[in-house]
């Protein structure tokens, strides 16, 4: 079974991966719900519900997309998954919820190559800016994100169940998103200088 | 809704499968059904029906999502039948709860090993996770406390047998033991309560309805204990006991004594300020540690399962494993941080800086003090009512730049209003510090948001500062409304400063704004291709806060001249304060040129470097990556402010990133400006060493951080080691330039923890050897 791939413009990152990518259907939940739930735990010490998949996976179907092996019965080799909603800032932020690679896959730009699409998708979506959050330790995947563009914008102390501390990351894709919640830049009335 | 028949609900209920029973309220679909089934006070109608007809309409995977099931709720939702989720799922043969015996009497060896098993729960707890997942797991603990205990008598591990303890004594220390642990927990609860703490993030105070002797007062629960050092006493002094038992029950009294200093540690700070007693604690822990190897671990007094009947919506979640010899650490550093934040009741009477110096090094230390710690010195500063924080800002005005001013004269506060139509100047004058300090005050973000955020975890206050400096943007808007009507009532101009409160909101932004940007440097915040263009900016805040500085400085100067000559001695109080806010300015200068002068090296440095491509520019050919969005994304806190220069930079990044044009062709010979690059690297360096040098040489005294002396040094010669660490990067740097071994450079940028300071990331440059 090959997965439908309209609407999407696909770019093969490296045909050397073996790789075909793929939007998320809410249709396949049957077929892909499993085996993406099973790649996103591996790395999770105390585990999603399904209703955590499916807030993100049927809300925002277009704004996850999939590693499938080129050989059928095309296995799951990495998924990522994301959602893009109005934030109380005044921006309408793009949000990566998870990213994962299969072990055998890791180091081949897969994951670089999934954030891109989504990326893309939200852009094309109208999005301001895009954050996740990411283990201060986990070296890789900072690497991943900061190579594309992202920027720490905040460390979060504690922000993990087992205790671990988070960077926000953050990337921006229109101008006047930092100040959004004021109706866009506008130039102070007056700007003061100091008498010498 | 209540209807005549007294039925307060109405629900529906819904059948599947004949055994399952679920209830949902469906009022609605209800309204349709002919009659209702009366069960006790609720009305009952079958829908099951209803819903396998709407169901089989679905299609798989079609859902149906409540506009008020967020993704918080969906965290927190718990799938049927999944082990790691579902509280009551078991695997075939297992008991829904572990059995243990807790009459059975214990060896002295299996108390030290249950006690130090505690203590390592207690210790996880102090760190941030939920007495669940740490302290609630001992099966001791536990039935101390559940059912509810009605006195303290009632706390036992068995209240069916009733002599149940009798001649057992390890079990009678034991329990005494837990009751004055309970009784931490309780009193850690309340103090950090008070204080301004984020529950899970810094704390966990959830105690799953379990009362923690509460009402119970330190004088009945210290007897408990003190029974349990008589026991101890008495098998000690039993002479047949052999050399072995007699460790054994050494062991036992030393940790009975722990818990009782730091349960009186606890109990003092919250009743009448009395100062903790912790120095016990440091030679106690030694000897614990030493005696640890003494005990038995017994693994089946704890379990994981207990978890079960503390709440039925959470999942049993993974018990906190830390090791002994990690739990006696945080011990030992939560009575030194205890001992230490105990200062800040001091320093809150001596005045503004003392207690801004104290608090930010209080929350600089390393490792980063326990929440419990940092509560002790927020119920220092918050817990005081609001009229010393008036006290306080009257006390920040008039040190930078109202010393010895007519406009805060104390006299003014006891004129009456004038019943006449001319006014009163002092009364005016009065009127118009009272409202500019509440509007200062009690703002989001005001000033005594500051001094709260001074108070909490270091990544905490970075961003809680982010908050101070708009409502310090606004005030700065506000004062200078006020100044010039403070203007009209002050007749002696001379020995008053023009735009007193204006300076002062202006040079507190400007200071949060400089911390800002260097906390960012300290929490690792910043990428190494960001560093050269946050020095940048670093220089600009400085050096505008350097100009008031000077300002400031050179009015407080000629006044002094003035007062002098008038035959004013040097122990005159009006003169003495006029001579603080010139020590204060003086310090500060030196600590600000010396790191406008550093930053604006480490600018140069690192933007050279990436001239000469020792350094990853790691984003900049990616299709997302836009200089002035990241400049954008950079500044965000700073955006709003009427800062001219953060503005000024919008589309002109690039020329401070990137002066001499793009990295891979510059427009200019690049290879000619090596040497003049590192010249520059080397005068600011030695210019900012200078500066911090001289403030060395000043002492902590200019800068109220007398109580901080240690502390203070430390930090002044983080400074002076890391302006050195500069001026050595940049003479190997311009070796190799010379030699033509830009290839052979090893560069490294030290993480956080592995710096001379934590502000000052510098590059450290070697040369292979060949």
């Amino acid at each position: 079974m090959t997965p439908v791939m309209e609407n999407i413009e696909l770019i093969p990152p490296d045909p050397h991966t073996g790789l075909i990518y793929a939007q998320y259907e809410v249709a396949k939940e049957e077929t892909y719900l499993d085996p993406i739930r099973a790649m996103i735990s591996k790395d999770l010490s105390e585990p999603y519900s399904i209703y955590v998949y499916r807030y993100f996976l049927n809300q925002w179907p277009q704004l996850c997309f999939m590693a499938l092996d080129e050989k059928p019965p095309h296995p799951i080799r990495a998924v990522i998954v994301s959602k893009l909603e109005h934030h109380r800032s005044g921006t309408y932020r793009g949000y990566i919820a998870m990213l994962a690679t299969s072990s055998t896959h890791r180091r081949r730009g897969i994951g670089s190559h999934l954030v891109s699409l989504v990326i893309s998708a939200m852009q094309a979506r109208g999005a301001d800016e895009v954050v996740l959050e990411t283990e201060t330790s986990n070296s890789a995947s900072l690497k991943l994100y900061e190579r594309l563009g992202f920027l720490r914008s905040k460390r979060l102390h504690r922000y993990y169940l087992n205790g671990s501390t988070a960077f926000r990351l953050l990337l921006y894709l229109r101008e006047g998103a930092g100040t959004r919640i004021l109706g866009g830049i506008s130039l102070p009335e007056k700007v003061r200088v100091e008498k010498k | 809704m209540t209807d005549p028949e007294g039925l307060t609900e109405e629900t529906a209920r819904l059948n599947i499968d004949n055994d399952v029973t679920t209830t949902v309220d469906a009022a609605q679909t209800a309204a349709q059904q002919p009659a209702p089934v009366i069960v006790g006070n609720k009305r009952l109608w079958d829908i099951t029906r209803q819903f396998r007809e709407a169901s089989s309409s679905l299609p798989t995977g079609r859902l149906i999502k409540d506009q008020n099931f967020t993704l918080f709720e969906s965290v927190g939702a718990l799938e049927i039948m999944d082990p790691k989720m579902d509280s009551g799922f078991l695997a075939p043969g297992e008991t829904l709860y572990d059995t243990y015996d807790v009459l059975q009497e214990l060896l002295p060896e299996e108390v030290i090993g249950i006690m130090d098993q505690i203590m390592c729960y207690e210790m996880a707890w102090h760190q941030g996770y939920p007495l669940s997942q740490t302290l609630f797991t001992s099966h001791y603990i536990d039935r101390l406390l559940w059912p509810e205990p009605k006195s303290l008598e009632d706390a036992q591990f068995d209240r069916q047998s009733t002599s149940n303890l009798a001649g057992k004594p390890m079990l009678r220390i034991l329990r005494a033991y837990c009751i004055g642990l309970i009784k931490c927990c309780d009193l850690v609860i309340e103090l950090i309560l008070r204080s301004h703490y984020f529950e899970e993030e810094d704390f966990s105070t959830h105690t799953y309805n379990r009362d923690l002797f509460r009402r119970v007062e330190l004088d009945n629960i210290l007897p408990t204990l003190g029974e349990a050092s008589d026991l101890v006493d008495q098998l000690a002094a039993n002479e047949n006991i052999s050399r072995q038992q007699k460790d054994l029950i050494q062991a036992i009294s030393d940790r009975i004594f722990l818990r009782r200093t730091v349960l009186i540690a606890f109990d003092s700070i919250l009743l009448n300020k009395r100062k903790p007693e912790w120095s016990p604690v440091s030679n106690l822990v030694s000897a614990i540690l030493d005696s640890h190897p003494l005990g038995k671990p017994v693994s089946q007094a704890f379990s994981q399962k207990i978890q079960r009947r503390l709440t039925s919506t959470v999942p049993p979640r993974p018990v906190v494993d830390l090791e002994f010899d990690e739990a006696m650490k945080l011990m030992k550093q939560l009575s030194d941080d205890c001992t230490a934040a105990y200062d800040v009741f001091q320093c809150i009477s001596e005045g503004p800086e003392p207690l801004r110096s104290f608090l930010f090094a209080f929350s600089a230390r390393k490792p980063e003090p326990l929440p419990y710690a940092r509560s002790c010195v927020s119920e220092g500063v918050l817990a005081r009512v609001e009229l010393h924080f008036v006290d306080l800002f009257r006390k920040d005005l008039e040190l930078l730049v109202l010393p010895d001013s007519v406009v805060l004269d104390p006299i003014n506060w006891t004129i009456e209003a004038p019943l006449s139509s001319t006014p009163n100047p002092r009364y005016e004058m009065a009127q118009l510090i009272d409202s500019f300090t509440s509007k200062a005050l009690p703002d989001f973000g005001g000033y005594m948001d500051f001094w709260r955020a001074l108070t909490s975890n270091r990544c905490r206050l970075r961003r809680q500062l982010t908050h101070v400096i708009l409502g310090l943007d606004e005030l700065q808007r506000e004062a200078e409304d006020m100044d010039s009507m403070l203007e009209t009532f002050v007749d002696d101009a001379d020995s008053n400063m023009e735009e007193p409160l204006f300076r002062w909101a202006y040079h507190q932004k400007l200071r949060v704004m400089q911390w800002i940007v260097q906390l960012g440097f300290e929490l690792d915040v910043y990428l190494t291709d960001e560093l050269a263009g946050m020095y940048w900016v670093l220089v600009s805040i400085t050096r505008l806060r350097i100009n008031i500085l000077r300002t400031i400085f050179s009015f407080a100067e000629a006044r002094h001249q003035i007062m002098s000559n008038s035959n004013m001695d040097g122990s005159n109080p009006r003169l003495k304060q006029v001579q603080k806010t010139i020590d204060f300015c003086r310090a500060q200068l030196a600590l600000c040129e010396g790191t406008e002068a550093l930053a604006e090296a480490l600018y140069t440095l690192y933007t050279h470097l990436h001239y000469l491509h020792l350094l990853p520019n790691v984003a900049s050919t990616e299709p997302y990556y836009d200089p002035t969005l990241r400049y954008e994304a950079r500044m965000k806190p700073f955006l709003t402010l009427q800062e001219g220069f953060i503005m000024e930079m919008f589309g002109k990044w690039n020329s401070v990133i990137q002066p001499f044009g793009d990295f891979d062709r510059p427009d200019e010979d690049m290879s000619a400006k090596a040497d003049g690059l590192c010249d520059i690297v080397e005068t600011t360096a030695r210019v900012a060493r200078t500066a911090f040098s001289n403030l060395k040489g000043m002492g902590p005294a200019k800068m109220g951080a007398e109580r901080i002396e240690h502390a203070w040094l430390a930090d002044v010669n983080g400074h002076l080691a890391s302006t050195i660490a500069t001026q050595l990067s940049v003479s190997y740097l311009r070796t190799a330039i010379r030699k033509r071994k830009i290839r052979d450079v090893i560069l490294e940028i030290p993480e956080p923890g592995k710096r001379h300071h934590g502000w000052w990331i510098l590059p450290k440059i070697s040369i292979k050897s060949s």
